[in-house]
């Protein structure tokens, strides 16, 4: 199972960052809520996400719009879109990211 | 290469000495009367009548009425090649090929296409369930794409902008009936309005900055509704069809290397002299007053189509039985189950009545009398309005929503993409496979 860590400060808050790791992109989102992440690919046109915006807790994808919540990954305007979520471990500054 | 503009996503691409017409919608009042161009398209001498009879292909990216005008095509010179994506199902080919006078070429998606003299063309198809298709056209060392209002992927994106582009025309405005249509109260109404044209221009810049044309043309996607009744969908705050001089300016704002370019109907590109101005004037003047302007000239001729549009049938009830007890009866329980809703029809008029679509329902009926307590998603429309398309006399049911004449209501409040495929088409082999793989 892939795992990588990076610091918390190298995460923008409310900017979506782009990690690349073994052929996996993932997408990080770092929030006043805290920090989550997705695969790297909104599951209406495969856009990269990391492309996109984060306003008020939602996450927009840049290429037609598509809305998700950025801490669950839920599709807002369709709801049975989810995105495939990647575990996400704070530990003293350090993130950690595992998936599958 | 030239490119004369007709608005909408039609132009007429002229290069080697073949003439390709793209999507043409020649005419006003598409959608039960409610779809006006950006300007009135005869105001610019253009018309089905004028446009050349000798074009050599036409390229069609989808059915709905602002890209596949039956009135257009009936005009064009029997037996023109018509160049259309091989879609999953064969439903637009037929439709096609029912009006009995065109050649229809289904060509696979991605694969050039040698039209002669050194022309290629190359269909792409969307990343949607819908049946919709852009084109990309190279001749004379210049490459032209179209996106029609075609949703591509990302990965065909990229690949056109690795390409190299000349001139693109992009969708940038929305085309449909969210949120207009749906009752919320004004400031939630409001606030979903602002929120979704801004995704929409935001996401035309997107797809320019991709596929790097040199130059870019906000194209496909808006209409004008000139229906005095319905004025207030063109506005900022209450509407999501952008001026075309928005998107030019939100592209403007951001820098690219791409050159924005507002075309006009009838305006022209060169690839070796530019661009050609030929719109009227007015075209290119405010558009809040051009808009209130059309709709008092044409607010008699609105009114007479109205009154003329033939009444429902005595046999209503039954035929909204029938169609949807069939078509829901049809799909595999695993796509029921998806679509899960119970869909209230609550129609007006002299056949109006209500009925409620139960997609739980243990079936073979799905159909209830009356509006169940439960209903999930409720459309309000009037029996003549929806009548054709229990019949077949219209068969895309989605033209019925992008009339913009119904109201609808979704409780819970979410988009039920499932409910919105099995309307667009119920095909139960393409439904059953796209909800096997998504």
């Amino acid at each position: 199972m892939p795992r990588i860590n990076l610091s918390q400060d190298e995460i923008p808050l409310e900017t979506p960052l782009r990690v690349e790791h073994e052929g996996h992109a993932i997408v990080v989102i770092r929030t006043a809520g805290g920090v989550s992440a997705f695969e790297d690919r909104c599951p209406h046109a495969d856009w990269p996400l990391s492309e996109g915006e984060i306003r008020d807790g939602v996450l927009q994808c840049a290429g037609h719009g598509w809305e998700f919540d950025a801490a669950t990954g839920r599709c807002i305007n369709a709801p049975a879109y989810c995105l495939t979520t990647v575990t996400v471990t704070v530990e003293g500054g350090q993130v950690w990211l595992e998936w599958e | 290469m030239r490119v004369t503009y007709y608005g909408q996503a039609c132009t007429l691409i002229e290069a080697g000495g073949i003439g390709i017409l793209t999507d043409p919608w020649l005419t006003e009042g598409a959608y039960q009367g409610t779809w006006f161009h950006t300007h009135v398209l005869a105001e610019a001498g253009v018309t089905p009548a004028t446009v050349p009879r000798d074009i050599d292909y036409l390229f069609l990216s989808h059915e709905h009425e602002d890209h596949t005008d039956l009135t257009t095509l009936r005009t064009l010179r029997p037996g023109v090649p018509v160049l259309i994506g091989r879609f999953g199902t064969p439903k637009f080919r037929r439709f096609l090929e029912s009006i009995g006078t065109l050649d229809v070429r289904e060509v696979p998606f991605g694969e050039p296409v040698s039209l002669g003299n050194d022309v290629t063309a190359t269909i792409l198809g969307t990343a949607e369930y819908t049946n919709d298709s852009a084109i990309l056209v190279e001749a004379d060392g210049c490459r032209l794409f179209n996106e029609t209002d075609c949703k591509l992927s990302y990965a065909d994106l990229e690949r056109l902008g690795k390409q190299g582009i000349d001139i693109g025309f992009y969708m940038f405005s929305g085309a449909n009936w969210y949120p207009m249509m749906y009752d919320y109260p004004p400031e939630v109404q409001s606030e979903r309005v602002r929120r979704r044209r801004q995704s929409l221009v935001r996401g035309f810049v997107q797809r320019v900055k991709l596929t790097r044309p040199r130059f870019a043309v906000p194209a496909a996607g808006p209409c004008t509704v000139l229906d005095p009744e319905l004025l207030w969908l063109n506005t900022e705050e209450r509407g999501i069809f952008v001026d075309p001089e928005l998107a030019v300016a939100a592209l403007r704002e951001v820098g690219l290397p791409s050159e924005p370019l507002y075309m006009a109907a009838s305006d022209v590109w060169d690839s070796r002299s530019g661009f050609e101005p030929h719109a009227p004037a007015a075209f290119r003047g405010p558009r809040q007053e051009y808009i209130r302007e059309a709709s008092a000239r044409l607010a008699p001729a609105i009114r007479a189509r109205q009154a003329a549009e033939p009444p429902a049938g005595a046999d209503l009830a039954q035929r909204l039985a029938d169609y949807f007890n069939t078509h829901v009866a049809a799909q595999t329980s695993a796509v029921r189950k998806r679509i899960a809703t119970r869909l209230a029809l609550d129609v007006s008029g002299p056949r109006g009545g209500a009925w409620t679509v139960d997609f739980n329902a243990p079936g073979p009926e799905y159909v209830r009398e009356g509006l169940l307590p439960d209903w999930t998603y409720k459309i309000e429309v009037q029996d003549h309005l929806l009548y054709p398309y229990l019949t077949g006399k219209e068969p895309f049911f989605e033209h019925l929503l992008l009339s913009l004449r119904f109201r609808a209501v979704r409780r819970p409040d979410e988009y039920n993409e499932p409910l919105y495929h099995f309307l667009y088409e119920p095909d139960p082999e393409k439904l059953h496979n796209w909800y096997a793989a998504h």
